[in-house]
């Protein structure tokens, strides 16, 4: 798995690359450690690229929003790719993240 | 050793051979032949010959460009006589030479011997002992004794930082003063050498001299052996740092069986653990279905490892209102079982202490229950709760998230129960529904965790939602069992024995179609 992370107008954005599972899933957690540290924190996670996703990564990402949130910000997903998005349907995590068709759209939501 | 020592011993050994040169000038015309040295001599002959005035030839015995001492020859003269003088000059020094290589050879093997007879009696002490800490205590009392020092002390540390420390005699030197040393010697780039000033100057009190050798244990310098004399004591000298470097050495190797050992003991006794907090999670689970008018139920559980993050459970009483959940904690190993344990616990409680509760609220007063221990470790649980009523046959359940879940009628196709809620842990409130079911005799409900969905072949080809779907409808015919043997063999045919990384839990029921 590959993470490539820059930054927009105050916004971090983690673009993941490649299968998105247990063993890799912690490297995503350490991103949120260091991304997430000053209120409001936002982040937008691009999930086009990602292939095959599993429960360990789902909660990375269910523990990076609720982080957020804590600190008055929120994790939006964008792009997600057709193994991704049917997974989120499925566990209705669509319910719990606001989701994105693109990168700009969801930075742009939090500019709003 | 001094060349004038080995002159004079020479002298002593080779006397025969001496007169015989001596006799050999003599019976040349000389009157007399003195080996001399420092303007002293040494040896003359004939016996009792006192030379009076200057030679009438000599020649200076050298080795190395050092002057050892000088042949003298009184009597005869000539260049001829004065080559030969030289000649037998340079014949004695090269039989001094050979006489030090000798001393030398035999000295160092004498010196071997005695590391190999310390280093058999330190092996030897060694064998006796696996564990770490008596290893330590065993390999510096010996090393003290080998190397005839005051003291000695051993120190290792681990990848974490944790330290051990053992001295001999026990208690000897502060232990805050000896980590500070060792600490020094990790990233030394050889051994730590203290003058009695050093000493003192570093806190060590009352010592004449320390050497610290750093040992390489698991490729690295993480250990050392220290040794010292204490006032009086003595020095190490150069074949005393040979034989403690090979002690080092030689307790290197002691301390990596030793730790290997403690290692593939905490190994064992985590294996054990595991094996009884599988016992212990298998427990948990209902030992065998339950007895409920008008279905046929079958499940099962395979961990990936020895405890996993999945369960299913039946909740009593079975006749009239008959409860069953099925949960999948996000992740695998230990961690996943322990929050396994607590949410089917609180699934459970709950259930038994309002009866007449709904699904729905069970479900939802969970989630709200469990929702901070969730979100402190960073996990939540996928959960269907359903209750069937065997009266009506109706099965009212709610999804936390859980997939997949396929419903198949009797002759229809089957078809992906979608969850319509989040899993437990993820949001504070819960969003899911209540759905409902009807059972008729034939008509399946499968409730799996996502082992069976994401399980793979060696290509990476996911068996899917879509293919389990149609392995349901090939199998619907069968009873309860026979649908979950199916299910196992067709998942196996495809992941061909490639490894599967996630629990695989399956529950089926079946509208009872009589026999």
């Amino acid at each position: 798995m590959e993470l490539r992370d820059t930054q927009r107008d105050g916004v971090h954005i983690l673009r993941i690359i490649g299968r998105f599972d247990a063993h890799e899933a912690k490297r995503v957690v350490s991103w949120f450690d260091e991304v997430v540290t000053s209120p409001p924190t936002r982040c937008v996670i691009a999930l086009s690229e990602v292939e095959f996703i599993d429960s360990t990564a789902l909660a990375a990402l269910v523990q990076g929003m609720k982080r957020c949130r804590q600190l008055h910000g929120d994790v939006y997903l964008c792009a997600l790719s057709q193994p991704v998005r049917t997974v989120f349907e499925l566990t209705r995590l669509d319910r719990a993240f606001e989701i994105f068709a693109r990168e700009d759209e969801a930075v742009t939501a939090f500019l709003r | 050793m001094a060349y004038e020592l080995h002159l004079d011993r020479l002298l002593r050994a080779h006397q025969a051979e001496l007169a015989a040169l001596a006799d050999a000038w003599l019976e040349a015309g000389a009157d007399g032949f003195i080996v001399a040295s420092d303007n002293r001599p040494l040896m003359a002959w004939p016996i009792g010959f006192s030379q009076n005035g200057a030679p009438s030839i000599k020649a200076p015995i050298e080795q190395r460009g050092l002057l050892l001492g000088e042949l003298r020859v009184s009597g005869v003269t000539g260049t001829l006589q004065a080559a030969r003088l030289a000649a037998d000059a340079r014949m004695l020094a090269s039989l001094i030479n050979l006489e030090a290589d000798l001393d030398q050879m035999a000295a160092e093997l004498v010196e071997a011997h005695d590391q190999l007879l310390a280093l058999y009696d330190l092996s030897r002490s060694g064998r006796r002992t696996l564990a770490l800490q008596e290893t330590l205590a065993t390999l510096t009392r010996e090393a003290a004794r080998l190397l005839h020092a005051s003291g000695a002390f051993l120190g290792i540390s681990d990848e974490g930082g944790e330290r051990i420390i053992v001295q001999y005699p026990e208690r000897s030197l502060s232990l805050e003063l000896l980590a500070a040393l060792l600490a020094r010697a990790r990233t030394a780039p050889g051994e730590i050498r203290l003058e009695r000033e050093e000493c003192t100057a570093q806190g060590l009190r009352g010592l004449d001299n320390l050497v610290l050798i750093p040992i390489e244990v698991k490729g690295v310098h993480n250990a050392g052996l220290g040794l010292y004399h204490a006032s009086g004591g003595g020095v190490f000298d150069s074949p005393a740092l040979k034989l403690a470097r090979s002690v080092a050495e030689q307790s290197g190797m002691q301390i990596e069986n030793a730790l290997f050992h403690q290692e593939a003991l905490a190994n064992a006794r985590i294996e054990a653990e595991m094996a009884l907090a599988r016992r212990v999670q298998m427990h948990l689970l209902p030992q065998q279905a339950p007895r409920v008018p008008g279905l046929d139920i079958y499940a099962i559980t395979n961990p990936a490892l020895q405890v996993g993050g999945d369960f299913y459970d039946f909740i009593p009483p079975f006749e009239d209102n008959f409860l069953f959940s099925v949960g999948d904690v996000s992740g695998k190993g230990l961690s996943a079982a322990l929050l396994m344990a607590i949410t089917r616990t609180a699934l459970r409680s709950f259930a038994h202490s309002r009866p007449d509760a709904r699904a729905l609220d069970i479900l939802a007063s969970v989630n709200a229950d469990l929702y901070n221990d969730f979100t402190e470790v960073g996990m939540f649980a996928t959960a269907f709760l359903g209750q069937y009523i065997p009266e009506t046959g109706v099965l009212t359940y709610v999804n936390a998230g859980h997939s997949p879940v396929i419903y198949c009628p009797r002759g229809s196709e089957a078809r992906l129960l979608r969850a319509d809620g989040t899993a437990l842990g993820i949001l504070s409130v819960s969003l899911c529904s209540a759905q409902t079911l009807q059972m008729n005799p034939g008509d399946v409900l499968i409730v799996a965790t996502d082992g069976f969905s994401e399980a793979r072949n060696a290509a990476g080809e996911l068996v899917g939602y879509d293919r389990l779907c149609r392995i349901t409808e090939s199998l619907a015919h069968r009873s309860a069992r026979g649908i979950t043997d199916g299910w196992l063999t067709a998942i196996q045919e495809h992941v061909q024995g490639h490894p599967q990384g996630d629990d695989l839990t399956l529950l089926v029921l079946k509208g009872d179609e009589g026999s």
